[in-house]
């Protein structure tokens, strides 16, 4: 049986063990609260701009040719944009993704023959991508709780740009999506080119939708609306994979803590049984000495 | 009855403003479109500018940029890319970035020209 001594230093480190965890679940609870508000904050503009894009669908400009919903002909590269975080200690969080996107590539290399590059955010995916060398189109952190519509806007941009140059024929994301305040998955979907059918299509709200005037034409008016739509869903994309991130890590820290709680109770158990243990020890060895020299 | 409209103009990252109206006058691609009290149903695309939201005697003014504007049954939503209200903008600021355009040779102007229309109008909110 370990020494009293060795007992009380194990009880010390995991009590600073304790300690640390105890400060990151509360540093991430904190940052998971502010990156609810910032997701609370973007919903109406979102919703709104399904509903826009919803309200043109409905009004005849059915059949409306964007490029942005072409298909291309022959196409054979795909883009996936894979979002991780900067950090570890979060569970399955980066891993999840990681694992999807793998397995989604593969799917597509394998079954259909595409050639799947991958567009990695995040230290934790670049350093994955880079230890497997497997090659990226291209890698950049995750920006974490600075980003900003404009950052998520450029990058949108920059994808938008791949597809209509014919860089990529197809873009995907694949992020961790918010179901709810208590559940997040690791999800892919498609984001160029544009589905119309997915497109505006929950918020479709009564059967009757006034005639609207449009200003300068419903095509012009399409056809910038689609930008920002996908503009919108990388931003969207951003932000929650951040707040899955904090959950994840909120989750893992609680259960570290409490597993440190636990070791702690069972260690201190151990050392009382340890110093009872040498007392009784003593206490014998003072009476056998008693009765020798009696 | 109130002659007002429900106004609210929309960023992603926040909402902007919400409130009753009783005149706006909105900046749109190709000039300014005001909004009374039962206007029909519309979509227009947003330019560049500014936005007026006039309430019984005090007008609140904004700025923004690119988007597009809504309006049916009296609900008048705007969905810009950015926008600020006027009292987040400093009018120093934005002079001394517009200086800092006029030291550019004229090659380098045209490339900026857009941000340089955008500085322009944040002053012209500003200067209210």
């Amino acid at each position: 049986m370990a020494t009293q001594r060795e007992i009380k230093k194990r009880i010390e480190s995991v009590k600073s063990t304790k300690k640390i965890t105890k400060t990151m679940e509360m540093v991430s609870t904190a940052k998971m609260k502010k990156m609810q508000g910032r997701l609370l904050m973007s919903q109406p503009f979102v919703q709104k701009l399904n509903q826009v894009i919803a309200n043109l669908r409905n009004s005849g400009v059915e059949n409306i040719y964007d490029p942005l919903m072409q298909e291309w002909p022959e196409s054979k590269r795909t883009l996936v944009f894979t979002v991780t975080g900067n950090r570890g200690l979060c569970g399955g969080f980066n891993n999840n993704v990681i694992n999807n996107t793998i397995a989604f590539k593969k799917r597509l290399e394998i079954e259909e023959g595409r050639d799947v590059q991958i567009y990695a955010i995040g230290k934790k995916a670049i350093g994955y991508f880079n230890f497997t060398g497997q090659p990226m189109y291209k890698s950049s952190l995750n920006m974490e709780d600075k980003v900003s519509f404009a950052e998520a806007a450029k990058i949108a941009q920059e994808l938008i740009n791949l597809y209509e140059y014919g860089e990529a024929h197809e873009v995907y994301l694949s992020y961790t999506k918010v179901v709810s305040a208590s559940s997040q998955k690791p999800v892919i979907v498609q984001l160029l080119p544009i589905k119309p059918e997915r497109v505006g299509v929950e918020d479709v709200g009564p059967e009757f939708t006034p005639q609207y005037i449009f200003e300068p034409n419903p095509y012009r008016i399409f056809s910038s609306l689609l930008p920002l739509y996908v503009k919108a869903q990388v931003f969207l994309a951003l932000l929650e994979s951040n707040f899955s991130e904090q959950f994840a890590r909120r989750v893992s820290m609680k259960n570290a803590t409490d597993a440190a709680t636990d070791m702690i109770r069972d260690l201190t158990i151990t050392y009382n049984r340890a110093r009872q243990a040498k007392i009784t020890t003593e206490i014998a060895e003072i009476v056998g000495g008693a009765a020798a020299l009696g | 009855m109130t002659m007002k409209l429900n106004c609210s103009i929309l960023t992603p990252e926040r909402t902007l403003y919400e409130g009753q109206v009783e005149f706006a006058i909105v900046q749109a691609h190709d000039g300014e479109i005001g909004f009374l009290y039962n206007h029909a149903p519309l979509v227009s695309e947003l330019g560049v500018g500014e936005v007026r939201l006039r309430t019984a005697n005090t007008t609140d003014f904004f700025y923004v940029e690119g988007g597009f504007v809504e309006i049916k049954e009296n609900d008048l939503i705007l969905i810009c890319e950015q926008a600020m209200r006027k009292d987040e903008l400093v009018r120093s600021e934005i002079e001394y970035k517009i200086n800092d355009f006029t030291k550019l040779d004229v090659k380098e102007r045209m490339k900026l020209d857009i941000e340089l229309r955008k500085l322009k109008a944040r002053l012209k909110v500003a200067a209210r």
